[in-house]
């Protein structure tokens, strides 16, 4: 049975004048998701989701909002949708409350009681009568997910949604997102620099790098399609020049003491066999499992963060 | 439409910017107040002061429809304008600067619908400064120094070509008139800032180019050197509204020129409509 597509974007693509800011993106949200967004700063996530909201009109390609194309029926698509897009901003003068009435009441009105419900899921109830310039970042984080919160919706965009949070206003807001899925059955497309609460609270991941799609499956294909096996053996140079030999096996060193070598689960005991036929004491052969970030670091080809000479210094090597 | 209308209206009376609009026409009208009491004593000082204060409290030369009819006039093409611009201006610009514009933007509403409730907003904001100026003008008129009929000379003003008269109860009229068309003529100036606030993503850069452009043609327009090219100018066509303070309005070309700022209104704001409409929100 093929699940409901909640999202689909089909070849999404934005120019800027001479930049390629997104390039034949097609995305698929499947109803009942917690959906990572993924990708560098700069690697088109907010384009995309700009496109999608109808922010911003795709230079060619396709958006399709719970079923409606949103090219032709933006309005009906946005009805059941709510989303923060970057930095939540309200109108600073009016209360958290006001703020909320104000914006419900353009997604179509909503009960007065309503309103209090959703103050109180994001845990605001106490300092709704507050105006907004008094809130701290983490309360305008928890308004932003309170007003997405309004037009009682079946999608949720939440575009960077903990940018800039404390750790306990990072764990509220994923607490929050846990809620969302279990206790009120929204489909969530999380876009996040953090991945490790992506990690830990979403099922399926999409990675993008310069505007293109890297990956998009669930986690668990992710994390577990190339395995990283960890080769202890004496005569480790040996071993590096003789397996860095064999182009579909991609060996990396850690210190002297190990290899890391990245294979599919067949080759494990092929590669056991041959170091034990050329004479290697093998003393350890085990399966790392990678975290995402190991993999995102992968894929979008970037850089552990390097630490400088200085910077040693003060650490220690 | 109605939502939109009522939010944008509660967004503007409870803007500080909106108040002090009115508190700095206030101020003006004290000043003005002043400098015409402080003219009477220095140029007036002994005898002649009684013979200004003859005429003066003769009420058929000087009188408050006079006061508030120079009032009027000076200030509407600097200060009035001032105020409908950084309204207009920001009205598309600031929200975008503050982010609110993309928080209400991914709601289900039309663009062209939010925009137009925030053009309604400030044409009412607009006729509010009017009619509060020319309110507080003939109040304080009244109070100071009386009302009368308005006499007219030909001067600095620049209304009349012979002297002419309007009896009190027709002048009042006038300046109720001149509060509606003053309207007309500055949703001219209106719509221009709304364009370039919707063109720019900073409120002052909207409200800035709007006035550099309408002070510009204001002065162009006041030279003779460019005498010729006076009547392509919206400026010139905007001084309609001072038609209903002649002896006989001419009708006509009263109908006319507000016609055409007609034009120009609705013309700026369908191609800024337009505009906003396609528009990528990227702040």
């Amino acid at each position: 049975m093929t699940a409901e597509l909640v999202l689909q974007t089909e070849a999404l693509t934005k120019k800027y004048r001479r930049r390629l800011a997104v390039d034949q993106l097609s995305l698929a949200v499947e109803r009942g998701d917690v959906f990572g967004f993924l990708g560098q700063n700069g690697a088109g996530k907010s384009t995309t989701i700009r496109m999608v909201l109808g922010l911003v009109r795709p230079t060619s390609g396709r958006v399709r909002l719970l079923g409606h194309d949103m090219r032709r029926d933006a309005r009906r698509a946005l009805r059941r949708v709510g989303a923060i897009v970057e930095a939540p901003a309200f109108y600073e003068h009016f209360s958290g409350r006001e703020n909320l009435r104000m914006l419900a009441a353009m997604s179509g009105g909503a009960e007065r009681g309503y309103i209090d419900e959703v103050l109180g899921i994001v845990g605001l109830r106490e300092r709704a009568g507050d105006p907004v310039r008094v809130y701290s970042h983490g309360m305008r984080q928890r308004l932003g997910i309170a007003q997405a919160l309004l037009p009682d919706p079946e999608f949720i965009i939440l575009d960077e949604p903990t940018d800039g949070l404390d750790p306990q206003g990072i764990r509220e807001v994923r607490d929050l997102i846990r809620r969302l899925r279990d206790e009120m059955g929204l489909t969530v497309l999380l876009s996040s620099h953090l991945l490790h609460e992506v990690e830990q609270i979403c099922n399926r991941v999409a990675i993008i790098d310069y505007g293109r799609l890297l990956y998009q499956g669930t986690l668990e294909n992710l994390v577990t399609k190339d395995k990283t096996v960890k080769l202890t053996v004496d005569r480790l140079e040996e071993a590096f020049d003789l397996l860095s030999s064999d182009p579909a096996l991609a060996v990396s060193r850690n210190g002297l003491q190990s290899l890391y070598v990245k294979m599919s689960d067949e080759q494990i005991p092929q590669v056991n066999r041959l170091l034990v036929e050329r004479g290697f004491c093998v003393a350890e052969l085990s399966p790392q499992r990678e975290t995402l970030e190991q993999v995102f670091l992968r894929l979008t080809g970037a850089k552990a963060p390097r630490v400088s000479p200085i910077t040693k210094r003060f650490i220690g090597n | 439409m109605l939502t939109q209308i009522k939010l944008e209206f509660l967004k503007l009376i409870r803007s500080k910017s909106f108040y002090l609009s009115f508190a700095v026409l206030l101020g003006f009208v004290v000043l003005m107040l002043w400098g015409f009491y402080s003219y009477v004593e220095r140029k007036a000082g002994g005898q002649a002061v009684e013979q200004f204060k003859y005429t003066y409290e003769s009420k058929s030369y000087f009188n408050g429809l006079t006061f508030a009819l120079y009032s009027v006039m000076f200030s509407f093409s600097l200060l009035i304008p001032l105020f409908v611009t950084m309204t207009a201006g920001s009205s598309v610009a600031g929200e975008a600067r503050s982010g609110t514009l993309r928080m209400i933007c991914v709601r289900p509403v039309s663009r062209v619908s939010i925009f137009f409730a925030k053009f309604l907003i400030v044409a009412l904001h607009t006729y509010l400064l009017m009619a509060f100026f020319i309110g507080l003008n003939l109040l304080v008129g009244l109070v100071f120094i009386g009302w009368g009929n308005l006499e007219l000379y030909p001067g600095p003003l620049n209304l009349v070509d012979e002297p002419g008269k309007i009896m009190v109860d027709d002048a009042l009229w006038r300046f109720v008139y001149a509060s509606f068309s003053g309207t007309w003529a500055l949703l001219v100036i209106a719509a221009f800032a709304m364009f370039f606030s919707v063109l720019f993503e900073s409120p002052v850069m909207a409200v800035v180019v709007t006035l550099a452009i309408y002070v510009m043609l204001y002065i162009i327009g006041r030279v003779e050197f460019f005498e010729h090219l006076r009547p392509y100018f919206f400026t010139t066509d905007m001084d309609f509204w001072r038609d209903v303070f002649k002896p006989v309005i001419p009708w006509r070309s009263f109908y006319h020129y507000g016609g055409v700022c007609g034009v120009y209104t609705f013309g700026t704001l369908l191609v800024a409509a337009l505009v906003f409409e396609r528009k990528d929100i990227t702040s």
